[in-house]
């Protein structure tokens, strides 16, 4: 029965790939095939210089130009590709990744980097999915400085990231021990709402979040996150809203913020507040796929352009035969329902590369679709593997197991 | 001292924060730009679209510091633009050096924000017949600030369309109509083949299981006790049989799979090649007679043919040479087998009257490619990881 579920997915999966390799030929016009045009001089062409996003004062200017004035500089490099790599944590936009690997390069091989080489490069490659390597790289750095809080901080989230929860609560320890209880505190929070235990979770974060030491901006956007978070994992969505609502307006710069709430309107039907979140000037792919689906809710009639410009965006990258980036696609297959089969065919390939609780959801989502039930078995078997708290994916993995077809019976 | 530790520990840890969400953190495509290649009037054209966006990071377009770039600002660099454009494309044909003529600077809306059109008309010594032409189209801009940017090249030329991406590893594409004919296409899938026969070790193992047994002669005894043929016309013979129907057999299932009329899954078929490495193996060591060895090629065969559909699917194939791509992969796998063979069995020929062909060779042979196959078996049913 296995591997009579396993051959439909096959089937699907090469269906989608030769639909794929057909679409990406057959537009290969379409994605060059724009009308040129000589726009007046006043004509906004760029709604928010590079240089000028998320505040930066000019700091991104002064780095890009010692950098490329002496791009084998290896101080100037590192200090280049971390503030581009921040900025894409933060805008949520892969093309800085691209830049910090690019400053990177002449080290890219070398063994014998500084912490903070082993360090950033750690990042960049994790940040390409390459997770042994990127953390490979961080225990060499932690080898080197034990001491410096970001790396352990990095590499908690990438144990976590590896659904590893034994190396996560030693690093836990290791923080409390190296860099006292409070600090630590924030870590464990976030393995107690990832493992069944939000409750507990919460109080340690509303705790944090009240405590002297952690009222700096970015300490507040950060707990603010965490919080949220385990309201949303503990069914406390509205609660989790209005968390996320109140930190978005004093970080309005947040990606990830901005993107964590507009999902999580548009999950309970809190469409008209989802599509004035998402809504940007220049929305990420992500961003775009919520007002779409906040469009679609609310019938407002912009559902048919917003769905054409994503399809000719994910279009757009999929000439380039290569992505790294399928959640917003998954979105759009699964969620958004444009096609569940391919969609269930793109988690399968997906998942062997990401498994976080939103990738889980929308594979066991599109097995439930296309009727498939044994398809999402990997996730199950994840979820009972990490015991990750994800309420939506437990309602869901009861309805697979519920399934006639989980049994054998009718597909 | 500590109040700096704090510090150093939010801001970081705060990206920290965003990993544990990764795929939303990276929530944006990647960089591309455009590139087209056209004739209309039998005047080669050259066009990049290119991200304004892109341009920023390495131009600073945004002069007044308003925070946005207007089409004058960008206009104000033309000079600046037209030259870095032109360091970071260069066209030749048949080996001569095109030469770009004026740019033509415009706007275009693509998906994901405005795009700068710049297009010029490319000036090719000697290139008479457009559809003819055999380009190199070189690429680098923005790979020095941007790893993961990728240049998309499409070609629209009379009678002729193609299309490469260029990256940072790869800038470089070399296209002519030639080298899309069946031809060419024949010959690459052919080196593909071959390459992959020699390189697939399950396939090999297994070929030279069932002709490991050629040069002797087949008896109720206890295989180390064989006799050597002594004539080579049988022994030959056998090996051709096996050869034989092995090809046959995997011609007809990778024609099937790659026409789509069966397909059945890598995870059946991947697992099915290991266990029949096993049987061939088994076969030598327990003497089994229900199948003979040319049977066994046969029937096997039609499963490594699966397997090799698998890899031919992986390399992408061309739609409008199907037939010859098919057929490339098909006569490269059998030359890459025959010269297996070719190597295989004069050696085998030579050494089939000692005790170390019969015992080492055949025996030891065949039990470390039963053991080998096992292994392979268990890890591609997943039973076990090595």
């Amino acid at each position: 029965m296995k591997l009579r579920i396993k051959e439909t997915t096959f089937f699907i999966r090469v269906f989608t790939d030769l639909s794929l390799i057909a679409w990406s030929v057959g537009l290969a016009s379409q994605a060059v095939a724009q009308e040129r045009f000589r726009p007046a001089e006043a004509t906004v062409v760029l709604p928010s210089s590079v240089h000028a996003q998320g505040a930066r004062d000019g700091s991104l200017r002064a780095l890009d130009k010692a950098w490329r004035s002496q791009p084998n500089e290896l101080g100037a490099s590192l200090a280049y590709a971390r503030a581009v790599f921040m900025t894409g944590i933060n805008e949520g936009d892969l093309r800085w990744f691209g830049s910090a690997k690019a400053a990177l390069a002449p080290w890219w091989l070398a063994t014998d980097l500084p912490a903070e080489g082993l360090f950033l490069r750690g990042l960049v490659k994790q940040g390409f999915h390459d997770f042994d390597g990127g953390l490979k790289d961080i225990d060499s750095a932690i080898a080197k400085e034990p001491a410096r809080p970001e790396f352990w901080s990095w590499r908690f989230a990438l144990h976590l990231l590896q659904a590893d929860m034994t190396a996560a609560r030693q690093d836990c320890e290791e923080m409390a021990r190296l860099f006292g209880s409070q600090e630590a505190a924030v870590y464990r929070a976030i393995v107690l709402y990832r493992t069944g235990q939000a409750p507990a979770a919460i109080e340690m974060l509303q705790t944090l979040v009240r405590a002297p030491d952690m009222q700096s901006a970015s300490s507040q956007e950060w707990l603010g996150f965490h919080l949220g978070e385990a309201l949303r994992v503990a069914g406390q969505s509205q609660r989790a809203i209005a968390v996320w609502d109140k930190q978005l307006k004093a970080s309005a710069q947040s990606h990830l913020l901005r993107l964590s709430l507009a999902e999580l309107l548009n999950q309970q039907g809190q469409y008209r507040q989802a599509k004035l979140i998402a809504n940007t000037p220049e929305p990420t792919d992500a961003l775009l796929m919520q007002s779409l689906l906040a469009s679609r809710g609310l019938q407002d009639g912009e559902q048919a352009r917003l769905a054409g410009l994503l399809d000719a965006r994910i279009k757009s990258q999929a000439l380039r035969q290569e992505s790294l980036i399928e959640r917003p696609r998954l979105i759009y297959l699964i969620g958004y329902g444009k096609d569940p089969a391919a969609g269930l065919a793109l988690s399968v390939d997906n998942w062997k590369l990401q498994k976080e609780p939103p990738d889980a959801v929308l594979f066991a989502q599109a097995a439930l679709a296309v009727n498939q039930p044994r398809a999402a078995e990997p996730v199950i078997n994840w979820a009972e593997k990490t015991a990750y708290t994800e309420p939506e994916l437990k309602l869901l993995i009861g309805q697979l197991k519920a399934h006639p077809g989980w049994t054998g019976g009718a597909k | 001292m500590r109040v700096s530790l704090f510090k150093t520990m939010r801001q970081l840890a705060l990206t920290a924060a965003a990993i544990l969400m990764t795929g939303s953190a990276l929530a944006h495509s990647s960089s591309n730009s455009y590139l087209t290649l056209s004739a209309p009037a039998q005047q080669l054209m050259l066009r990049a679209d290119i991200n304004l966006r892109d341009l920023d990071l390495i131009f600073d377009l945004d002069n007044n510091r308003d925070g946005r770039v207007t089409w004058g600002e960008t206009l104000a660099r033309s000079s600046e633009l037209d030259a870095w454009l032109r360091q970071g494309i260069a066209l030749s044909e048949s080996g001569n050096v095109c030469t770009l003529g004026p740019l033509d600077l415009q706007a275009s809306v693509h998906a994901d924000g405005t795009y700068l059109s710049a297009e010029w008309p490319a000036n090719c010594p000697g290139l008479a017949d457009v559809s003819q032409a055999r380009i190199k189209l070189r690429y680098s801009l923005i790979f020095a600030q941007d790893n993961l940017h990728r240049g998309i090249v499409k070609v629209d030329l009379p009678d002729f369309q193609s299309s490469a991406i260029l990256s940072p590893d790869r800038p470089e594409a070399q296209i002519a109509k030639a080298d899309s004919s069946a031809i060419k296409v024949f010959a690459r899938y052919l080196v593909e083949g071959v390459w992959h026969i020699w390189i697939g070790i399950d396939h090999i193992v297994f070929l030279l299981s069932l002709l490991v047994l050629a040069p002797l002669l087949p008896s109720r005894q206890n295989l180390t006790q064989w006799q050597a043929v002594t004539q080579a016309r049988p022994a030959v013979m056998d090996v051709l049989a096996v050869v034989t129907a092995f090809t046959l057999a995997h011609s007809i299932t990778l024609g099937l799979s790659v026409l789509k009329w069966v397909e059945p899954s890598a995870d059946l078929i991947e697992p099915a090649i290991a266990m029949s490495v096993v049987v061939a193996a088994l076969n030598n060591l327990f003497g089994w007679n229900a199948l003979r060895r040319w049977q066994l090629a046969f029937v096997f065969g039609l499963v490594h043919g699966f397997g090799f559909a698998n890899v031919l699917l992986d390399l992408g194939l061309p739609a409008s040479s199907l037939a010859a791509a098919l057929g490339g992969f098909n006569v490269g796998v059998e030359l890459g087998q025959l010269a297996i063979v070719a190597v295989f069995f004069p050696l085998a020929w030579l050494l089939r009257h000692t005790l170390f062909y019969r015992w080492v060779v055949v025996a030891g042979g065949s039990l470390a490619v039963a053991v080998l196959g096992t292994l392979w078996t268990l890890e591609r049913t997943g039973v076990y990881k090595f």
